[in-house]
């Protein structure tokens, strides 16, 4: 039995489904979920909000990428504006879009959440054979360190000159050019994403995938989802329809991410215990480019390829952080820079000069830092409220020397910071200045590519949203299988958890059928 | 277009003030409109005119102009592509921006935005940036980034970058994906793409 993709462009007239599973969600998530079901013979039906896109739309040019392919048409950020959120709208989810980063879930961070989260069952020896199972069909490995493009080079060759820990990082990808438009979505179906590797299984298996459909309202009664209500948007534009999908499912699964997950529930009147949109972490990231003699062409090459948690832990108090280096095309680039006019087209001029390097945060893990919360606006959409705390204030100066510090022993003559009025580091000597400058919100760029949390996971139904199976604590049919269930940050790339996690839920959720 | 806005007007008391001094700006200032094109989807006549303004002092003066690139079309048809609550607070922003009163309390001088020189609306933008309000650095950042992410996104500008663009792999020309389909790929070693 095979299944089939219907656009939104295809639907002329409501639509109503039956299904054992609906999923909600064709991102990391949802995609090894959908597989897993279709295997254990589930009629399943899943619904996207965002676009079904193949390589064939991808033009490589961020002008389109980045409103066809993101969240809020690339624009969506906390709700000052303070940290731009880079999280991906389409069949795939962020999969289709990210840098294809791959780590298993640190055994520091399974520690943490079974000591201070009271979450049994997630260790490193239990998780072993599902990170093995999607390794194996997302063919995730290591990219010899030959490949490494001149961007993620120098983040290597500064940390060896100081003598700081930095290795080469996995992938998913198969048959990868090195081209270095990840963000743009793979021209050539290398990267491993969920929409060229699950999907396709899923629909092979039966599944019916509705993409263009946002799901508004979930219909309960307090303990039992009844209906999926979702509108039909315009692909494009962030417009409904006239028409809507409906789904009575046995079982949903939400598997929208981060931040969406948590305004549907929101929305449905969901919150029994008043926990959903709390504890949303994002990983805030700050950069500094580094300006080199010789070509870097950051703009071409694997985007990640090396990375350094030699910052990770830095002691009981301090927020740690990893270091990993970003893809600079020319309107990322430009978002970035606090500066504008002659200023900005200065360092744009620079750009095939240019490296740009990373620190991410790892927000969620000291007492007290419960990260920012996930809101449900007047007119029904996500806001995200992020306070800079004072121990992320101090854990971005310190990233700012650290970045400074590597470009210049991997030979930068000069390295910039994002402020408004970038801070220039030209010897050791400039670092003072660094130290002096102001840090947090509004003070300079500051990026999430990675969103976790707003639906925890624990085992106590009045501290967090879902058990360690992933059901709701409330609604005995409702799974929540994605990055949202994450209680703290994770101090690695968050894809491969979440994977991992969806793959070991694939029995819980078959069995709730 | 990567910054854009969100609730940029939001932001508390001060933030509901400046919203209805925005408001009061689209609706008394006579402001100089240039010739904006007949097909504007979310600006008007005098939006566009605010924006346009903005995009020529964001725009650097070596290099295609704002006004040559039509920067204030690209952003309104960004603007019809969001959700039309986060492109209304665009347009208020815009007001306020235009609003003399507000120069004079925030930065620059009384002119509206559209009748100052180069220097003054440089003056006034960076005034917006600097602010103690937060809904003026919000806004300001708002408006940068939909500036600022049209000109240097548009391929004309590529060059100013010494970017040569993306390369072409003929993916336009790929076969439709089927489910289970193996999809051909580049051998491992292929050989890499641009160099």
């Amino acid at each position: 039995m095979s299944g089939r993709v219907t656009q939104g462009s295809d639907i002329t007239a409501n639509i109503t489904e039956q299904c054992d599973v609906c999923i909600i969600g064709s991102g990391a998530g949802g995609g090894v979920l959908a597989a897993g079901l279709v295997e254990r013979g589930l009629d399943v039906v899943m619904l996207e909000a965002g676009g079904y896109h193949t390589r064939r739309d991808f033009d490589l040019h961020e002008e389109t990428a980045f409103p066809a392919l993101y969240q809020g048409r690339g624009g969506r950020s906390t709700t000052d504006l303070a940290i731009s959120i880079l999280q991906g709208r389409a069949v795939g989810g962020s999969t289709t879009v990210n840098w294809t980063t791959c780590f298993r879930t640190p055994e520091r961070i399974l520690a943490h959440w079974e000591q201070h989260h009271g979450i049994e069952g997630l260790d490193p020896e239990s998780l072993a054979s599902h990170f093995e199972a999607i390794e194996a069909r997302l063919n995730i490995g290591v990219w010899p360190e030959e490949r490494a493009n001149a961007n993620n080079r120098k983040l290597l060759e500064g940390a060896r000159a100081l003598g700081w820990e930095a290795s080469p990082l996995r992938r998913n990808v198969r048959g990868c050019m090195n081209s270095g438009f990840c963000g743009m979505g793979c021209p050539v179906d290398g990267k491993q994403g969920q929409h060229v590797t699950t999907i396709p299984d899923a629909i092979a298996g039966g599944m019916r995938l509705y993409s263009d459909v946002e799901v508004r309202h979930l219909v309960h009664n307090g303990s039992k989802v009844q209906e999926v209500h979702g509108v039909v948007m315009e692909r494009g534009r962030d417009r409904d329809t006239a028409h809507t999908v409906t789904v009575r499912p046995k079982v949903v699964a939400l598997c929208g991410g981060a931040i969406n997950n948590p305004v549907l529930l929101l929305r449905s009147a969901l919150n029994p215990n008043g926990r959903v949109g709390l504890r949303t972490f994002l990983h805030p990231v700050v950069s500094m480019a580094g300006i080199y003699e010789e070509q870097i062409d950051p703009y071409y090459g694997a985007p990640q390829s090396i990375g350094s948690h030699h910052f990770i832990d830095r002691g009981a108090d301090k927020v740690g952080y990893f270091l990993e280096a970003a893809p600079m095309h020319p309107m990322l680039t430009a978002s970035a820079a606090g500066v504008f006019a002659s200023e900005l087209r200065e360092l744009l001029s620079q750009l095939p000069h240019i490296s740009g390097l990373l620190a991410l945060q790892v927000d969620g893990l000291l007492p007290g830092d419960e990260g920012g919360t996930t809101i449900l606006r007047p007119d029904g959409r996500p806001g995200v409220e992020y306070p800079v705390r004072p121990a992320l204030v101090e854990s971005m100066r310190h990233s700012h020397r650290t970045l400074a510090r590597l470009h210049l022993a991997a030979g930068a003559r000069e390295v910039g910071s994002l402020h408004a009025a970038p801070i220039r580091v030209r010897t050791e000597a400039d670092l003072a200045k660094l130290d002096a400058a102001p840090y947090g919100a509004l003070e300079h760029a500051i990026f999430s590519a990675h969103q976790m949390g707003g639906c925890s996971m624990g085992p106590d139904p009045t501290t967090s949203v879902v058990g360690a199976d992933h059901r709701h604590h409330a609604v005995h049919n409702l799974y929540i299988v994605d990055g949202s269930v994450l209680p703290t940050a994770l101090g690695v790339n968050p894809s491969q958890t979440i994977y991992g996690l969806a793959h070991r839920a694939r029995d819980f959720v078959a069995a709730a059928v | 277009m990567t910054t854009s806005r969100r609730r940029i007007l939001q932001v508390g008391i001060g933030g509901s003030v400046l919203l209805a001094a925005g408001a009061v700006g689209l609706a008394l200032q006579p402001g100089a409109t240039n010739t904006p094109p007949s097909d504007l989807r979310v600006l008007d006549a005098k939006t566009w005119s605010i924006l346009n303004a903005v995009a020529e002092t964001m725009a650097p003066a070596s290099g295609p102009s704002a006004t040559t690139l039509d920067i204030a079309s690209r952003v309104d048809r960004h603007l019809d592509r969001m959700h039309p609550a986060d492109a209304q607070e665009v347009v208020l922003a815009l007001g306020l921006l235009e609003n003399g009163l507000v120069g004079l309390f925030f930065g620059g001088g009384f002119r509206p935005f559209t009748q100052s020189s180069q220097a003054q609306r440089t003056a006034v933008l960076e005034g917006w940036r600097d602010s103690r309000v937060a809904t003026l650095r919000t806004a300001f950042k708002a408006i940068r980034g939909l500036v600022v992410t049209s000109y240097y996104s548009h391929e004309e500008t590529y060059s100013l970058c010494g970017y040569p663009g993306p390369p072409d792999f003929g993916q336009q020309h790929a076969p439709a994906i089927q489910p289970r389909q193996t999809v051909s790929m580049p051998s491992p070693d292929a050989e890499e793409v641009p160099g």
